[in-house]
């Protein structure tokens, strides 16, 4: 098994950092340009009355995470979050799919040039990707060192 | 065992993602729609659908009214006319012929106001005018001043809202076809409360016979009905409680753009006037009525500026996202535009 578990060990490791970059390219492309980002989360149908916090909120929460994965220690859990959070923006987009009238996108960078039904295989993709970081590390808790 | 857990685990995490995001959508739409203070009076039967007319497009707009014919506008076909025969329901499409393509037309408006048809464009501005059945241009003049609605009312008189740069805020004027005349504006008639942009915006209509005028504002309780010589006839306040506009205008690039922060309370949509009764459109829930009714129908409400008096309350329905984009009542018979379509409903009160 030594040989697999180096090989999950590097699945592990590569689908951390493609959500380190993920998320710290969202939050910072977000709050490159705050205002604009903040306007457009007002303008979505669907959180008009929060928009304010959930503004701070998903950039902060996306900083958080994208240090949490970066040790073992902590991987396990910001990868519950990390699915947690990729499932809230793709009902979150399903939603506004779903119940507007007009649709606006507030995802920074050059995710805004994605159309709806790539963005939610987007989406999707990285769901799937948590969800196998964390099978891989529930079943082989010796990816964790700290684990004997 | 470990499998069981940690898909446990999985289906939690993700439901409780879900769950979140669906429980502020929900509590926030709530805050955006209810309104407990005022109950609308909904009498049984009070409109009754005559017939649907398909159109093929969801660009048209009423242009207006003569006494056997509906005239639609094209939005994207700014030279396009629908003629439609409300008896026989025959429709003819007619096709504008304008000579001074060398213009930037933008935004390009047609109103009818018998005996002749009107096409503008504030933009430019300018003014076209030609007869009805003839349905070509004989007279165009440059408007003085840049507008984004008007209304002729009278061979020779359109009402227009412009921008008035001494107030810095969005107003009502006239001007004349057939002279030179500066504008005349009545900044008196629109009330400015934040920023004389946004804050005012309304839906501007007329009787058929364009004699009387109606400016509804979008986010405030409030319409306005006057006299074809911008004299206010009446102020009147609608159900809703909303006084001041819930808007917030934020601006962008150092003052150059401004922006809405977030979407406005809507409080009247399209609105037709007709006789002394102000007819307009809401989104707005009242006390008792339910969520879903949003989803299938629209409210329309009835007024009576004559007496100042609220009258009745009914819904239209409509099949999922559709919305009226625009009512038009004449005599007893409502039209409304519905997606692509043209439904016509008779009003029993």
């Amino acid at each position: 098994m030594k040989w697999g578990q180096k090989h999950n060990h590097r699945i592990v490791e590569t689908i951390s950092l493609l959500f380190v970059v993920l998320f710290i390219y969202a939050a910072t492309s977000k709050l490159w340009d705050f205002g604009q980002f903040k306007v457009q989360l007002g303008q979505s149908p669907v959180l008009t009355a929060y928009a304010d916090g959930v503004a701070w909120m998903v950039p902060g929460v996306e900083y958080l995470l994208a240090l949490l994965l970066l040790f073992n220690r902590s991987r396990l859990a910001a990868f519950y979050g990390s699915l947690a959070l990729m499932v809230m923006f793709t009902t979150y987009i399903v939603m506004v799919l779903q119940f507007s009238d007009y649709i606006p996108c507030s995802c920074g960078g050059v995710l805004e040039d994605l159309g709806w039904t790539e963005h939610i295989v987007f989406n999707l993709f990285f769901v799937a990707m948590a969800i196998i970081g964390i099978i891989l590390l529930e079943t082989y808790p010796t990816l964790k060192p700290n684990v004997s | 065992m470990r499998t069981g857990k940690t898909a446990v685990k999985l289906l939690g995490t993700s439901s409780l993602g879900m769950g979140l995001v669906i429980v502020l959508f929900l509590s926030s739409e709530r805050q955006v729609h209810r309104n407990n203070a005022f109950t609308r009076r909904i009498p049984p039967h009070a409109i009754t659908k005559k017939f649907d007319l398909d159109l093929g497009y969801n660009s048209y707009y009423i242009a207006g009214y003569d006494n056997n014919n509906m005239y639609l506008g094209n939005g994207t076909a700014p030279f396009h006319v629908l003629q439609i025969d409300l008896k026989s329901l025959d429709t003819s499409h007619i096709r504008l012929y304008v000579n001074n393509r060398g213009l930037q037309f933008r935004n390009v408006q047609i109103s009818v106001l018998q005996p002749y048809f009107f096409l503008f464009d504030g933009t430019v501005p300018i003014v076209l005018r030609g007869h009805l059945g003839d349905w070509s241009i004989q007279d165009s003049i440059m408007s003085p001043v840049f507008f984004d609605k008007a209304i002729p009312v009278g061979k020779t008189e359109l009402v227009c809202r412009t921008f008035d740069t001494d107030s810095q805020t969005i107003t009502l004027g006239s001007f004349q076809f057939d002279t030179n005349a500066l504008a005349n504006l009545e900044p008196k008639i629109l009330e400015r409360q934040i920023d004389g942009v946004f804050d005012v915006d309304g839906a501007m209509t007329s009787t058929p016979d364009h004699s009387s005028l109606l400016y509804s504002y979008y986010y405030r309780n409030e319409f306005i009905v006057l006299d074809s010589h911008l004299n206010i006839i009446k102020r009147q306040k609608t159900l809703d409680t909303v006084t001041t506009a819930q808007i917030e205008v934020t601006s962008l690039n150092e003052g150059q753009i401004s922006e809405m922060l977030a979407p406005p309370v809507i409080i009247n949509n399209s609105s037709s006037l007709e006789g002394s009764r102000a007819y307009i459109i809401s989104n707005r829930l009242g006390k008792y009525e339910n969520m879903d009714i949003l989803n299938q129908a629209s409210i329309l409400d009835v007024y009576d500026w004559k007496k100042g008096t609220y009258e009745f309350s009914t819904y239209i329905h409509k099949t999922e996202r559709e919305k009226i984009r625009e009512i038009k009542v004449v005599d007893n018979l409502l039209y409304a535009l519905v997606g692509n379509r043209l439904s016509v409903y008779e009003l029993a009160y």
